[in-house]
């Protein structure tokens, strides 16, 4: 394909599909942004996890604990 | 403590700063993919959640904007495949622009909308540089560090994007 060839498909193609006409948002998009990261679900981080198994093993790895636990409460 | 690396250690008002000065470049970059101002602002907001979501892996040695593009990138090829597969969602996109005049002739019409159904048919790959080439003249270096390939990659994109055209094209009686 020669130069003149290609010169030519590119404004069929320009003519059929012209380069966009609006080429920034229509508006300040920053309120939406702020909006969406304080829809962020909450984290629970994986060392809470971590602490919660093994408060949990520790219970039924020694069940005699759990009044002594209940009677500080 | 400069800019990006306030915002790699999360901070709100370094990541608004960011979102206000590259706002427009991205937007206009997706749109230019998308073709789409509703779909634009929607992959907007999601290259920018991202980037916030991993504000802690930025490397603030690197450049911001390059980053911003290469996710936008991404995310408008992800949608010219998602739209590609639904029933000429991207030709009826495409032929939303209008035309340059309205008193041509039925069959200038006809033939642009061939041509417009002959590139809504182009891979999304092959689609994406071409739209950002042929169209939109964007430059090699742009559009290479956007999509992460090298220039001679762009370059061979942009060759099989136009010879798959001509193909087509052929097949429908316009011989460019």
């Amino acid at each position: 394909m020669n130069e003149s060839e290609y010169e030519k498909l590119r404004s069929l193609l320009r003519a059929a599909v012209p380069p966009i006409e609006e080429p920034d948002p229509r508006h300040d998009l920053w309120p939406l942004m702020l909006r969406r990261l304080d829809r962020r679900p909450v984290s629970v981080p994986w060392f809470d996890f971590v602490l919660g198994g093994s408060a949990a093993a520790a219970l039924i790895a020694c069940p005699r604990v759990i009044p002594w636990i209940l009677l500080q409460c | 403590m400069d800019l990006l690396q306030r915002f790699a250690s999360g901070e709100v008002n370094a990541f608004e700063e960011l979102f206000r000065t590259h706002q427009r470049d991205v937007y206009n970059w997706i749109a230019c993919l998308t073709r789409n101002p509703g779909v634009a602002e929607d992959l907007l907001l999601e290259t920018f959640w991202r980037i916030y979501r991993a504000h802690a892996r930025f490397d603030s040695g690197r450049s911001f904007g390059a980053w911003a593009r290469r996710i936008a990138t991404n995310l408008s090829l992800e949608y010219l495949r998602t739209a590609g597969r639904e029933v000429n969602v991207s030709e009826a996109v495409l032929g939303a622009q209008p035309g340059p005049s309205n008193a041509d002739s039925a069959e200038r019409r006809e033939a642009r909308q061939a041509i417009r159904r002959a590139f809504a048919e182009l891979p999304p790959k092959l689609k994406a540089v071409a739209l950002l080439v042929l169209i939109e003249e964007k430059s090699y270096g742009d559009i290479s560090s956007a999509l992460g390939i090298s220039l001679s990659a762009v370059k061979s994109r942009e060759f099989r994007a136009v010879q798959l055209l001509r193909s087509k094209l052929k097949k429908v009686g316009i011989e460019p």
